[in-house]
């Protein structure tokens, strides 16, 4: 079931597009990848999403009916330039936030309490936010965008600021919420993270779609029929389901080949056992940052 | 603002001058009346003050009567050396009462110290007439020197007061935008809300100051009342001959206390207050909206200065003109600033402690309440995307076209 569906959204600035006609349907407890270079257009799609902006034209669906405001209060939003009131204290801040999510006081402390402690932040509640560090104000932000349960949470570049630790402490509440059925969006440069994390991912380039698909049909989408072997023996130069383009014989026999059209990969294994001891056989897959560029330079 | 800040400059110099010369080029027609023809006509003399002198035969009846169906201003009656009235048809005359106080003064002094000779200094005093002046339509003292001082405060404190919480309304504002936690802000409210919980919010703070303020100084009068209030009977209407008398005071100041104690007892404090609260909350909305408005246009506290100076040219030019209103409360010129939705909260206190129009204030609320709506209205719009415009300072046309295509 589609949690959120963007159907045909046209955004106007003036004269400028700054959307056209983008279709995108994100599946309830997915984690869509949102990328795209700057000024495609990534931002104004989040803002439309968390209703700051109005679309020009299009309809946007959230659990299958036109969005009401009410279900606003169901999305949590991390911008990607943080703010934070910094006279205030964090219990304050969180509190004030919290209340702006429509939640109950009981709720509210209950929900403070988890997080402040699962961040190890229980000690600076009453500290004003000034007096935290960088990173603690960057996790007091995290916090903000997920205190209220929502059902969908949009993240623009949620691992900037945070070092190696707190990342890996991100991610891993991004995966226990996602894991009891939070929907996510990450939209972010780090391509790695779109491949650890996401199990869609949505591409912009200049205001329009260039790809949504699942992580997995992308990759397929893009694979360029390359294997990559190991083992012992000798190569055939003149084999005729496939073509070695690199081999390095230095510590482990290792090479890529080109499967050639028509042949498949039983072809190919056939082939190379006749002259090959064979220890690994992998179809080679490209990662998301190369489909990033490729997909950028084709369309 | 480089080509048009001089020239604001320019309008804050010549507007006032034009503005009051303009008004002073208006002839007050004064009739005199001095069956004992005490007073030298020729003291009297000044460009734009034309003196008729009535008949010495005219009994004081006719007097009055005559005055009553001309074109006179006022009508100055010398009834003896110590006394003269100045009965006046406008509200106001504080311009011709101290300039006739102060010929008076002169014409006595000299006409005295050429006649007599081995007079003493309080003797010589007591030859100069005092002049009392009042109202020909209504049996109502006109203002005093006290009242002038009062509504020149009230414009000051209203004037203070705006300036303070709207000021704390746009640093709110751009802090909220240069900070980028509003995109946070915007994702669970309105951007109408959020513009107007923060104006309400700030306004609530100023009114529950401002209730504070009151409640003290209330009680600090209260408390000066119960110390002091019956040594200052003495010296109210009823009681200040016989004090003068009983006590041998010094006559002169005497009567200035007898004037403060009439000046404060005359002070209706309830509508002044209803007044100020009204004129102080629509003046604080009014200037909130604009600079929320220019809050958007703007990425840093620093850039609003050249868009809220044109702003406080129209008060500069109000407080310039405050001797206008006092002299001539129904001439153009302060009905206009009266009216004028920037510059009324300021007029109105200015004038307030003076008899104002029932049809004036009407006007003046109802255009300022009216002009609050739509500048809200237009702030809205403006505000609903100016607050997510980063990196460039908004031209006035581009502001145009936000309320266009929103």
């Amino acid at each position: 079931m589609e949690l959120i569906s963007l159907e045909s959204i046209n955004k106007k600035y003036g004269t400028l597009d700054a959307l056209c006609n983008i279709n995108i349907a994100i599946k309830k407890g997915s984690i869509l990848g949102l990328l795209g270079p700057n000024g495609a257009g990534k931002t104004t799609i989040i803002r439309i999403l968390t209703g700051i902006l109005l679309p020009s034209s299009g309809q946007y669906l959230f659990e299958d009916k036109p969005i009401h405001k009410t279900d606003f209060r169901k999305i949590g939003y991390l911008p990607e330039e943080r703010g934070l009131y910094k006279d205030m204290t964090v219990y304050e801040l969180l509190s004030f936030l919290g209340q702006l999510k429509k939640m109950t006081r009981n709720n509210l402390n209950k929900k403070l309490s988890y997080w402040l402690e699962r961040f190890e932040l229980s000690n600076f509640a009453t500290k004003k936010v000034h007096e935290l560090s960088k990173g603690n104000q960057q996790k007091i932000q995290f916090i903000t965008a997920i205190l209220h349960d929502p059902e969908l949470v949009i993240l623009d570049e949620p691992f900037s600021g945070f070092d190696a630790l707190n990342s890996k402490l991100a991610i891993e509440v991004i995966l226990d919420l996602n894991q009891s059925g939070t929907t996510f969006i990450l939209s972010t440069h780090q391509m790695h993270t779109v491949e650890n994390l996401c199990s869609h991912v949505a591409m912009i380039n200049k205001g329009k779609l260039i790809l949504n698909s699942s992580v997995a049909e992308v990759k397929e989408q893009f694979k360029q029929n390359r294997i990559k072997i190991q083992g012992t023996g000798h190569l055939n130069p003149h084999a005729q389901t496939f073509r070695v383009l690199s081999e390095n014989k230095s510590t482990i026999h290792e090479a890529i080949l080109e499967q050639l059209p028509q042949y498949t990969s039983k072809d190919i294994l056939l082939e190379l056992m006749q002259n090959f001891s064979l220890s690994s056989f992998q179809q080679v897959v490209p990662g998301i940052e190369v489909i990033f560029i490729k997909a950028l330079k084709t369309k | 603002m480089t080509i048009l800040g001089p020239l604001f400059f320019g309008m804050l110099m010549i507007v006032p001058a034009w503005l009051t010369l303009k008004d002073t080029d208006k002839q007050t027609h004064i009739a005199l009346f001095d069956p004992d023809n005490l007073l030298n006509i020729e003291y009297l003399k000044k460009s734009n003050i034309s003196i008729t002198k009535l008949e010495k035969t005219t009994t004081s009846q006719e007097a009055f009567i005559r005055f009553a169906q001309s074109q006179f201003t006022a009508l100055l009656y010398i009834q003896n050396p110590q006394q003269a009235t100045l009965y006046n048809k406008q509200k106001s005359s504080i311009g011709l009462d101290a300039w006739l106080k102060n010929l008076f003064y002169e014409h006595y002094t000299q006409k005295k110290l050429s006649k007599t000779t081995g007079l003493s200094t309080i003797e010589l005093d007591k030859l100069v007439i005092k002049l009392k002046s009042q109202s020909f339509i209504e049996d109502e003292p006109l203002q005093s020197q006290g009242l002038v001082g009062l509504s020149l405060m009230l414009g000051i404190i209203i004037y203070l007061f705006i300036l303070t919480y709207t000021m704390q309304v746009l640093r709110g504002f751009i802090q909220e935008k240069t900070s980028r936690i509003n995109e946070i802000l915007l994702s669970s409210v309105r951007p109408f809300q959020l513009m107007m919980g923060k104006i309400l919010g700030i306004g609530l703070v100023s009114i529950t100051q401002f209730t504070i303020w009151l409640g003290l100084t209330g009680m600090l009068m209260f408390g000066f009342n119960a110390q002091y209030g019956d040594s200052l009977k003495l010296f109210d209407n009823q009681h200040i001959e016989e004090t003068i008398r009983n006590n041998n005071l010094d006559i002169q100041q005497a009567m200035e206390w007898n004037e403060i104690i009439n000046t404060f007892s005359g002070i209706a404090v309830g509508k002044i207050v209803v007044f100020f609260v009204f004129y102080f909350i629509m003046g604080y909305l009014l200037y909130s909206a604009i600079f929320a408005v220019i809050a958007s246009m703007v990425d840093a506290e620093t850039e609003t200065q050249q868009l809220v100076f044109p702003l406080t040219i129209p008060i500069l030019i109000c407080f310039s003109l405050y001797q206008t209103f006092i002299d001539a409360p129904e001439s153009p010129v302060a009905i206009f600033f009266a009216i004028f939705p920037l510059t009324s909260p300021i007029a109105m206190m200015l004038r307030l402690p003076f008899e104002t129009p029932l049809w004036l204030v009407i006007c003046s609320m109802a255009v300022l309440f009216i002009s609050f709506i739509i500048t809200t209205w237009i702030a809205g719009k403006i505000y609903k995307t100016g607050m997510l415009m980063y990196g460039n300072k908004t031209s006035i046309a581009e502001a145009f076209r936000w309320i266009k295509s929103s």
